[in-house]
C-alpha cells in the first residue's frame, strides 16, 4: 500500500523551500473571471479565439499529459491531444456548467479519445499481454512525482485507497482498460471490480473534497 | 443487468472503463436518475484532478496548430453533437457509438437490462437467463464493432426502413441492424442471409427473427459471402431464401 519512493519524494517537498515554491505556482484560489475556465469556456463557446487560447495555455499540460500517458506515444499523444481539442472548440456550445467543471469537461474529451484510440490500436488480448509485462502505472506517478500542492494532494488520496481500489482506478484511467480487461489482469471477479472502482472513486472524492 | 448492477458501473463509467454497449446503456439509466447523474458528475471531477499528477509541458508546435485548426473550425450549435472529423478513423468510431446505442436499445428493448422489468416480473432465475444471453450476445457483437477492419453497408428495404451491417471479416462475422422495417403480419418474418457467390456456396442464415420483429440487430457469420440479403419467409424461417429479397446489398469492395 505504501510505495518507499513516494515517502521520499513527499519529504522533500515538504521543505519550507520547496514550500514557498509550491504556493506560488499554485493557481490563484480567488476566482478571477480571466482566467477561470468556465467563464473562459462560455467565451469560446461564443466564438472568442482568445479565450481559447488562454484556456489552452492552463489545461494543456494536464490534457497533454493525461493523453500522453494512456497512448504512450508522443506522436499519437499529440495528434489525439489536436483532435481533443478542436473537438472541445466546436462543441464549446454544449458544455453545461451545471453538469461539472470545463477542466472536467475538456479532460473527459479527451480521455475518451485517448482510450478510443488505444482500443481501436490494438486488439484486447494483445494489450492484456504487454500489460502483463509492464510497470503498475502508479509507479509512472510517483515517478513523475512534482512539486505542485495539487499534485500532492492528489497523491496523498491515492495512497489513502487500498491496493486493489488503487489498481483498478489507474490501471482504467491511465491504461484505458475496460473494467473487464482489469479484471482480467489482476484476476478478480468482475463485480468486485466494478465495485472497486466505484468506491475507490468515492473515497479520493471525500478524500479531495471534491463537490459537483 | 439488475438496478444495483447497473447502478454499481458509474465508478467505471466515470473512469471511461466500459465497453461501448455499456456506456449506451448507463447513459440511458442516467438520464432517470437524478441521484446517478449526481454521482457521475461527482466522480468524473475526481477522475479529471487524476490528471494533475499527469502533466507534462505539451511541445510547441501543438499551441500553433490548434490554434490554427481552430480557427478554421465552425463550431456546433448547443444541443447537437459536434460532428467529428471526417477521418476514416473518426467515422468508425462514430459508427461504432451509434450501433451500440441502436444495439443497447435492442438489447434493453428486449428486456434484458431493465431492472424494474425484472422485479416485476417476480422471476428472477429467468430475468438472470435473459440477461446472461444477452451479455454474451452483446460480447459478441462488441468483438465485432472492435475489430480493426469493420465496414458498413447499409441496403433499403423495399417497403421501408433500412438494414445496416457492420462486417468484420477478421472475426467472421457480421451485425446487422434493423432500422424500422415494416410491419409484417403473424405469418411472415424477415430473415437474413449472408449470399456467396452461387459457383461457391448457398446463402447462410444464422435463423429468422422474430415474429413482429422489425427492429434490433443479429450477428450473422460472413463466411465467403460477397452480398447481404433479407428475405420475407413463413415463420420459423426457410433453410434457403424462398423469395426474391426485399433489400441486398454487395459488402465486399
Amino acid at each position: 500500500m505504501t510505495n518507499p519512493g513516494d515517502g521520499e519524494a513527499r519529504t522533500t517537498d515538504m521543505s519550507p523551500v520547496s514550500r514557498g515554491r509550491l504556493y506560488r505556482s499554485s493557481p490563484d484560489p480567488e476566482p478571477d473571471p480571466a482566467r477561470d475556465p468556465n467563464e473562459l469556456l462560455k467565451r469560446v463557446a461564443r466564438g472568442d479565439e482568445a479565450a481559447f487560447a488562454a484556456l489552452y495555455d492552463q489545461l494543456s499540460p494536464r490534457l497533454y499529459g493525461l493523453v500522453l500517458r494512456v497512448v504512450r506515444d508522443p506522436a499519437m499523444a499529440e495528434e489525439v491531444a489536436q483532435e481533443a481539442l478542436v473537438e472541445a472548440w466546436r462543441s464549446a456550445a454544449r458544455f453545461d456548467p451545471a453538469k461539472g467543471s470545463a477542466v472536467s469537461w475538456m479532460l473527459t474529451i479527451a480521455h475518451r479519445r485517448a482510450v478510443d484510440r488505444v482500443r481501436s490500436e490494438q486488439a484486447a488480448s494483445t494489450r492484456l499481454r504487454k500489460a502483463a509485462t509492464a510497470d503498475v502505472p502508479y509507479d509512472d506517478v510517483v515517478e513523475q512525482a512534482t512539486s505542485r500542492i495539487e499534485r500532492q494532494q492528489v497523491r496523498r488520496c491515492i495512497d489513502g485507497l487500498t491496493e486493489l481500489q488503487r489498481e483498478a482506478v489507474l490501471l482504467a484511467y491511465y491504461r484505458g482498460y475496460t473494467y473487464r480487461e482489469v479484471s482480467e489482469l489482476l484476476d478478480i471477479p468482475l463485480p468486485t471490480i466494478k465495485t472497486r472502482m466505484r468506491d475507490g472513486l468515492i473515497r479520493l472524492r471525500d478524500c479531495l473534497g471534491v463537490t459537483a | 443487468m439488475t438496478t444495483s448492477d447497473i447502478h454499481s458501473l458509474s465508478g467505471a463509467y466515470a473512469l471511461d472503463a466500459v465497453d461501448d454497449l455499456e456506456r449506451a446503456a448507463f447513459e440511458r439509466h442516467l438520464r432517470e436518475c437524478d441521484a446517478c447523474a449526481l454521482e457521475v458528475s461527482e466522480l468524473r471531477e475526481t477522475v479529471s484532478r487524476l490528471a494533475d499528477t499527469a502533466a507534462v509541458e505539451p511541445p510547441p508546435s501543438l499551441r500553433a496548430s490548434v490554434l490554427d485548426a481552430v480557427t478554421r473550425t465552425p463550431q456546433a450549435p448547443p444541443g447537437r453533437p459536434g460532428r467529428s472529423q471526417s477521418t476514416s478513423h473518426a467515422a468508425a468510431a462514430r459508427w461504432r457509438r451509434f450501433a451500440a446505442v441502436s444495439v443497447a436499445a435492442g438489447v434493453l428493448a428486449a428486456g434484458a437490462g431493465v431492472g424494474t422489468w425484472a422485479v416485476a416480473s417476480r422471476n428472477v432465475d429467468d430475468a438472470r437467463r435473459v440477461a446472461v444471453a444477452a451479455q454474451q450476445r452483446a460480447a459478441e457483437i462488441e468483438q465485432v464493432l472492435a475489430a480493426p477492419d469493420l465496414k458498413v453497408f447499409t441496403t433499403p428495404i423495399k417497403d421501408g426502413g433500412s438494414v445496416n451491417v457492420a462486417v468484420a471479416r477478421s472475426v467472421n462475422k457480421a451485425v446487422a441492424i434493423l432500422n424500422d422495417l415494416p410491419g409484417l403480419g403473424d405469418d411472415q418474418v424477415y430473415q437474413l442471409w449472408m449470399i456467396p457467390e452461387a459457383s461457391v456456396g448457398k446463402p447462410a442464415s444464422p435463423g429468422p427473427l422474430a415474429i413482429g420483429q422489425t427492429t434490433g440487430s443479429q450477428v450473422l457469420t460472413v463466411g465467403n459471402a460477397v452480398q447481404f440479403g433479407v428475405t420475407i419467409e413463413p415463420p420459423g424461417g426457410s433453410p434457403q431464401p424462398s423469395t426474391d429479397p426485399v433489400g441486398i446489398v454487395t459488402i465486399t469492395e
